[in-house]
């Protein structure tokens, strides 16, 4: 069994909320994006809860690999690097020209990426990105491989025959699904805490250099993605302000702010 | 240029029917512009979204649209994508605002979990396109003609998937509920957060959590508020020990008011509140709820 888990790098969202916080967050008027000087760029944190979702499906499974692909402009380096620390086998860069803005673009990229590498039983991808929170490539993608799809995917087992067993957390109920394979998953888990790199894994990730590709060896229809790239484009970024006016109540003692905050709350009518 | 005629459609499905109704004032307005006509698709829920896109493209083939409008929820975010590969549209979602232009639209979306905002141009005309649009950030919204309504039947089961077993899990009760009471990354142990439920309890509200404490496992990941939790709209939403990060932020920027409580003065949180105390949540929620107590 192959699976797939697609790996994207991102400006590292403590570090953003630690810059808003702040209110040292700055825009980068021509790229129309943060300034990402004082920013660092990680993993996508639900990209690393689906590595380790595809690493307990492959000691769950017989003769299994995990592989972690990205498509990118920039090096990937520090990304597949990490995603092998956290368990993948090997690793695939898909080297692109230039960053990729249409989802439906890198949707079809990362398909052709996995046909590329031989297909997948299993395809994984985060929930979503922390970047632009689009959280559309999971399905763009399923559907491009014609794949069962579920979100809010916690767990994946394997099942009988040619079966996976999506364990799904929806809004107000746990649901185990049986899907065919190929399946894809857009993975969740808010219990979710960063694993431990094992020392094995940390060799092979300075050992094992990814697979790299270029979008010609892969088939990419550019015709189809500059259709998709020139539909869309940003023309303006600006953060949000929040208010900042806010009333600090203050006392002598723990007794004096309790009773303050509770005079506002009489105010505000819940009491 | 002048602005063509659009023919909109707006998809309600499941549980986001009452979020995608709200979408049809804008629907109506975005049609006023330069003519066209407005239609909505009112389907039920389906675990196989995959089919439930399927026959929802059917039905948008014999009526097709320019614009494909879905409420911005996690479910209809998925649809979104999958009926945008179907219509080989284009897509975007957490669209906070949608206007037309010379040649196509002007959007706007939440980006970088909600601390700053992408504006957008899509070029109308080569391919339909779909919008997940947060229907709260509408503005302008209000009582408008009455939307034709196309019912589409869910797909019960299909070759994509199949049910093994449902187990509902004790609600959070977090939806419509008046009063919000959240603990956050401040609090020390599960005895603080459980302080959180009392005071929750007290004031006739629901306890949420920040993700600081549905990792610890004090909370139910289904009481997490946030960009991938859920959002709330209380009169009052009192964050305790809460940072404030703009992840959390998503999920409670309703709230009418919002109390804070953070020992850290610079935490993002107090940016946000309506008023609030500087002090350790932990020593201080156990003479809140007595004074709390007390007041009633």
């Amino acid at each position: 069994m192959r699976i797939v888990v697609c790996v994207k790098e991102v400006a590292d969202p403590d570090r953003v909320n630690e810059l808003a916080q702040g209110r040292f967050l700055r825009v980068d008027a021509e790229a129309l994006d943060l300034d990402h000087e004082h920013i660092g760029a990680v993993m996508n944190g639900y990209d690393e809860q689906a590595i380790t979702v595809a690493t307990s499906l492959r000691a769950a499974s017989e003769e299994c690999e995990v592989v972690a692909l990205a498509c990118t402009s920039r090096p990937p380096e520090q990304l597949l690097r990490r995603a092998m620390e956290l368990g993948a086998d090997r690793s695939c860069w898909v080297r692109l020209a230039a960053p990729l803005h249409s989802p439906r673009s890198v949707a079809h990229v990362l398909a052709l990426g996995v046909q590329f590498l031989g297909g997948a039983d299993v395809v994984l991808c985060g929930h979503q990105a922390s970047d632009d929170d689009q959280g559309v490539v999971g399905p763009l993608l399923a559907a491009q491989l014609d794949a069962a799809f579920a979100g809010d995917v916690h767990r994946v087992e394997p099942g009988r025959e040619s079966t996976l067993l999506l364990h799904r957390r929806a809004a107000e109920e746990d649901v185990v699904l049986e899907a065919q394979r190929p399946a894809l998953a857009a993975i969740k888990d808010d219990a979710w805490q960063p694993p431990i790199p094992k020392a094995m894994h940390i060799l092979a990730a300075r050992r094992v250099a990814p697979l790299e590709v270029t979008p010609e060896q892969i088939g990419v229809d550019f015709q189809r993605v500059a259709g998709w790239e020139s539909g869309v484009e940003r023309v303006g970024f600006e953060l949000v302000e929040s208010g900042g006016d806010c009333d600090i109540v203050e006392g002598d003692s723990l007794d004096d702010v309790a009773a303050a905050l509770v005079a506002r709350l009489r105010g505000s009518g819940v009491l | 240029m002048a602005k063509s005629p659009l023919s909109i459609a707006v998809v309600a499905a499941g549980g986001d029917r009452d979020d995608a109704m709200a979408l049809a004032s804008l629907a109506r307005r975005l049609a006023c512009e330069g003519g066209g006509t407005v239609h909505a698709l009112a389907t039920g829920d389906s675990d196989d979204v995959r089919g439930l896109a399927a026959v929802l493209a059917g039905a948008l083939a014999a009526t097709p649209a320019d614009v494909v409008l879905l409420p911005d929820t996690p479910d209809s975010r998925i649809l979104a994508a999958l009926l945008a590969e179907s219509l080989d549209a284009g897509i975007l979602t957490r669209c906070t605002s949608v206007a037309r232009s010379a040649g196509g639209f002007e959007v706007a979306c939440a980006t970088y979990g909600g601390v700053a905002r992408a504006h957008y141009r899509l070029r109308a005309g080569d391919h339909p396109w779909v919008l997940a649009v947060d229907a709260q950030a509408i503005t302008g919204s209000g009582e408008t003609d009455p939307v034709p309504v196309i019912d589409v039947a869910a797909p019960a089961a299909t070759s994509h998937v199949q049910v093994l077993s449902r187990q509902a899990r004790q609600p959070s009760g977090l939806a419509g509920a008046r009063v919000v009471v959240t603990g956050g990354g401040g609090l020390r142990s599960e005895e603080d957060y459980r302080r959180v439920e009392q005071l929750a309890e007290l004031l006739g509200g629901v306890a949420g959590a920040s993700k600081p404490a549905v990792v610890r496992g004090w909370a139910r990941a289904e009481q997490k508020v946030g960009l991938t939790g859920a959002r709330v709209s209380p009169d009052v939403y009192i964050a305790l020990g809460v940072s404030g990060a703009s992840q959390h932020m998503a999920g409670c920027a309703r709230a009418r008011v919002v109390v804070a409580v953070n020992i850290d003065r610079r935490a993002p949180i107090f940016a946000h509140a309506t008023y609030g105390a500087v002090a350790d949540v932990n020593t201080l929620l156990p003479v809140l709820i007595d004074a709390v107590r007390n007041a009633r």
